[in-house]
Order: C-alpha cells, then sequence, then structure tokens
C-alpha cells in the first residue's frame, strides 16, 4: 500500500515535483520485484539502478530548486536576527559569568572558613587527647600511690587485730585516709574554641529576583586510558563510552583490516556505485 | 589472719551460748529475733534455710583461710562458692577477719560476725545472708562492729554492709544509716530482751 503524502502548499505551482512520490514508489516496485539470479538479471538490475539513481538526482535537484530561494531567504533572515541575539547572549553570558563567579568565590570563602574552623578542631582534639593522655597518666600514678598506700594500710589493720594495738590500728586507719585522699591533680584542658561547627555552615547562596542560582555535578576526563579502564565490565558506565563507528571504518579502511583490536572485527563489505544516465 | 577469740569470752557450740566470765551474755542474734516475725514461716523451710545458712558461712570461712577442699563441698552449694569468688573478685574486697567472735563488756553481749575487711579505701564490716537481708541487719551490724571497736578488733571509722549470695547472683548491701543510732537502738533491743528475760516465762516468750 503506496504512502499517500500530503503535499505542501510550497509545492502547489510545481506539477513535476507533485509527481516525486509516485515516481519513488514506482521504482520501489521494481526494485523489490527484482531477484538477481543469473547475469542477464544482474545487467538488467543495472540498468534500473542507473535509472533510479537518475530519478533521484533530477528529484534532488527539484527540491534545491524550489528549497534554495527559502534557504536564501532563511539566511537573510538569521542573519539579520544573528547580530542582536548573539549581544543578547553574550550579555547573558556575561551576567551569568560573573553571579557564578561570585557565588564560587561566596562558596570558597564559606570552604576556606570550614577548613580553618576542621583545622582549629582538630586542633583543639589534639591538645584535649594530649590533656586526657596526661591526666590518665596521673590517675594511674594516683592509683598505684593509692594502692601502696592501701596495702600498707592493711597490713597495719591485720598487725593491730592480731596484737590487739590500738596505737597500730589508729596508724592503719590514718594511712587508708591517706589513701582515700590521694587524687591525680587536674590537667588544665586547652578553652574550648568558640563553634567550630557554626562556622563550617555553607552559607546559601545569594537571591537575585527571578534568578536561580544552583550548582551541578559536572565530571571531566583526566585519563582517558584509566577511564576506559574503570567502565570495563560496567554496564552502567559503559553506556557512557560511545564509538565514533565513521572513524573506526577509516580507521579499518587505512589498515585494511589488518589491524589487530581486541573487542573489533574488521570484515569487508560490497559497494555497487551507479553513474546516472546523462543527457535525461 | 586472726580467727579471734578473746580468752575471756567462752561459746559453747551446743546450746549456741556466750558466756562472758562465767555469765551467760545474750548473743546478738538472740537480742534481734524478738525484732522478727517468723511465726507465719514454714518451720521445716525456716530450718532448711538456717541449715543452709551454716554450710554457707562456714564456706566462706574455709575459703577465707584457704582452707577449702573445694571436692567435698556439697553440690548445692557450689554456686554460691562461685558468686563469693565472683564478689571477691568485682570488688576486690580483701577479708582481714572471718568468723570473729566479739563481745561489749559494758552492755553485756556477744556475737560472731562474718567478715571484716577492705573494700579499696574503706574498712568494712560485712555480714553475709543466703537468704532474705532483715532490716534489722543495720542494728545487728552496728551491734558486732560496737563490740569489734571495744575489743579493739576493728576501728570505729568501718562502714558496714550486708553481703546477699545466691546460687547464681550476689547483691552488696551498703548500710547508710548511722553507726551511733544504729547501736543505740541495739542497746534498746537488748535491755527489752534483758526485760523479757527478767519478766516472762519462756512460755510468754515464745507466744
Amino acid at each position: 500500500m503506496p504512502e499517500t503524502l500530503d503535499i505542501p502548499a510550497e509545492l502547489r505551482e510545481h506539477a513535476q515535483a507533485q509527481a516525486a512520490p509516485e515516481q519513488a514508489q514506482h521504482w520501489l516496485q521494481v526494485a523489490q520485484s527484482y531477484q538477481i539470479d543469473d547475469d542477464d538479471m544482474f545487467a538488467a538490475a543495472g540498468d534500473e539502478l542507473r535509472n533510479i539513481v537518475t530519478m533521484a538526482r533530477d528529484i534532488e535537484a527539484q527540491r534545491k530548486a524550489i528549497t534554495a530561494p527559502m534557504d536564501e531567504a532563511k539566511r537573510r533572515v538569521m542573519d539579520f536576527f544573528r547580530v542582536p541575539l548573539e549581544r543578547l547572549g553574550q550579555a547573558e553570558s556575561l551576567l551569568k559569568q560573573s553571579m557564578a563567579g561570585y557565588q564560587r568565590l561566596q562558596l570558597q570563602r564559606a570552604a576556606e572558613a570550614r577548613a580553618k574552623a576542621e583545622a582549629a578542631a582538630a586542633e583543639q582534639r589534639r591538645a584535649q587527647e594530649a590533656a586526657a593522655a596526661e591526666q590518665r597518666a596521673r590517675e594511674a600514678e594516683a592509683q598505684a600511690e593509692r594502692d601502696r598506700l592501701q596495702a600498707e594500710a592493711e597490713a597495719q589493720m591485720q598487725k593491730a587485730i592480731d596484737t590487739g594495738d590500738a596505737q597500730a590500728m589508729a596508724q592503719a586507719e590514718q594511712t587508708m585516709a591517706a589513701a582515700a585522699a590521694v587524687q591525680a591533680a587536674p590537667v588544665e584542658h586547652p578553652a574550648q574554641i568558640e563553634a567550630p561547627v557554626a562556622a563550617a555552615v555553607v552559607p546559601l547562596p545569594p537571591r537575585a529576583a527571578g534568578v536561580s542560582v544552583r550548582t551541578v555535578w559536572k565530571a571531566r576526563v583526566l585519563d582517558k586510558s584509566a577511564f576506559i579502564r574503570a567502565a570495563a565490565g560496567r554496564p552502567e558506565i559503559e553506556a557512557i563510552l560511545e564509538v565514533d563507528e565513521g572513524r573506526l571504518n577509516q580507521f579499518a579502511k587505512a589498515t585494511a583490516g589488518k589491524a589487530n583490536l581486541a573487542g573489533v572485527t574488521f570484515y569487508e563489505e560490497p559497494v555497487v556505485s551507479a553513474r546516472r544516465r546523462t543527457g535525461s | 589472719m586472726l580467727k579471734a577469740a578473746d580468752p575471756i569470752l567462752r561459746f559453747d557450740p551446743e546450746a549456741h551460748a556466750y558466756y562472758l566470765g562465767g555469765r551467760r551474755v545474750p548473743s546478738v542474734t538472740q537480742v534481734l529475733a524478738q525484732l522478727e516475725d517468723w511465726s507465719k514461716v514454714d518451720q521445716v523451710a525456716l530450718e532448711l534455710a538456717r541449715v543452709r545458712g551454716q554450710h554457707i558461712h562456714r564456706m566462706v570461712e574455709l575459703d577465707v583461710h584457704g582452707n577449702l577442699d573445694e571436692d567435698t563441698l556439697a553440690p548445692e552449694y557450689r554456686g554460691y562458692l562461685r558468686q563469693w569468688r565472683r564478689f571477691l573478685a568485682e570488688t576486690r574486697f580483701k577479708p582481714l577477719l572471718a568468723e570473729c567472735q566479739v563481745f561489749d563488756e559494758r552492755y553485756g553481749y556477744a556475737g560472731t560476725f562474718d567478715l571484716a575487711g577492705t573494700l579499696g579505701t574503706r574498712f568494712v564490716l560485712v555480714d553475709v545472708k543466703s537468704g532474705l537481708v532483715p532490716r534489722t541487719v543495720a542494728l545487728q551490724t552496728a551491734a558486732y562492729l560496737g563490740a569489734a571497736v571495744q575489743r579493739g578488733k576493728f576501728p570505729a571509722s568501718a562502714e558496714r554492709a550486708a553481703l546477699r549470695l545466691h546460687e547464681d547472683t550476689y547483691r552488696f548491701f551498703p548500710i547508710e544509716s548511722s553507726f551511733a543510732l544504729d547501736l543505740g537502738d541495739f542497746v534498746a533491743a537488748l535491755r527489752l530482751h534483758a526485760w523479757r528475760e527478767r519478766n516472762l516465762t519462756t512460755g510468754e516468750r515464745n507466744a
């Protein structure tokens, strides 16, 4: 069933052009009817191929004859608007760059403030850890002294119990009281740095009426080889890579299929070309 | 380690009676018995608990002195032994005295306290319980400590506590109340006991 095409208003005055779909349909049916199984049919097909090529060139010439003035008119209109649009584009770009630059600066300042606050906090943590270590050392020392005095008090008490010596018992109590009184001298802890967390909060981007400013994540390939290796075997990343088949075919042609490239096969494909008929 | 027995105090284990210079004096347990009402408790169960308590006290005493032969310990007491040793390990309590007989000549009473030792930097007198810890334990430990202080066995600054041993757990109860007040209450109970001894017949006292 041939496809029915609407005739555009621009072709109403071009009767020959209006016949193009029908002619093309005819030649399509001719091509479909061919079954090349001997030299005669091959020769006949070549003949038809030249007719088809000639017809295609003719129709293309008609198309260009009609669209060339349109293209020219469009070019002039485009030229007319190009300059003001370019200037407006420049203006937009300038302001966007300036605004984005300002925002980058703000973010950079915030990042610097955050880094500074984090460094101060890290320094404070180090100081506090050192103070805590010193405190632990003092506690251990005090505990050792307490243990020593406690053992001494226990020995004194045992002796007092065994001998009924009231003075020895009083001495044991004094020694035990001294053990209980042993306290580690407190280590002076470094002063608390003022709210380092608050300084690390990223400020909201500045606002301008009707203009939204946001940040988007982007990526830039720094090492193509490393990226290709990283993509291998990961379908979601492989989908990002696109093979330039045109250039790959050029490579195949240049190497006459002799190159050895993993994952790529080189093959020959027959190409038929036909000259158009002259004088038609 | 001393298992103290003062030369002028005599204890008759058969009659569970203390004699001070030939005169029988009440024990701390006897004095406090009038404050407890065990009449509603099954007497067989009460007797079993008493025997169990005696065995556990003996087990603790032998263990403190390093004389406990675990192979001879009845299986039903092994859990108590584990809990006793767990208490020692976890609290680092160091016994200085175990099952120590003491008496108070001023007030005229005697008794045997279970343990005295150190707990950290404190001297503590501990009464071991294998059942409930009665409210009278504050008076009981005050009486023991009062007698121990008088006999130069333990200092007045010592604290008091009860240790409850069960087969699968232990609990340590520090006694926070005032030693002087608790001892005063015990002396009051002692006077009441003496009055009852003087004025009531045996039947009346047991009623």
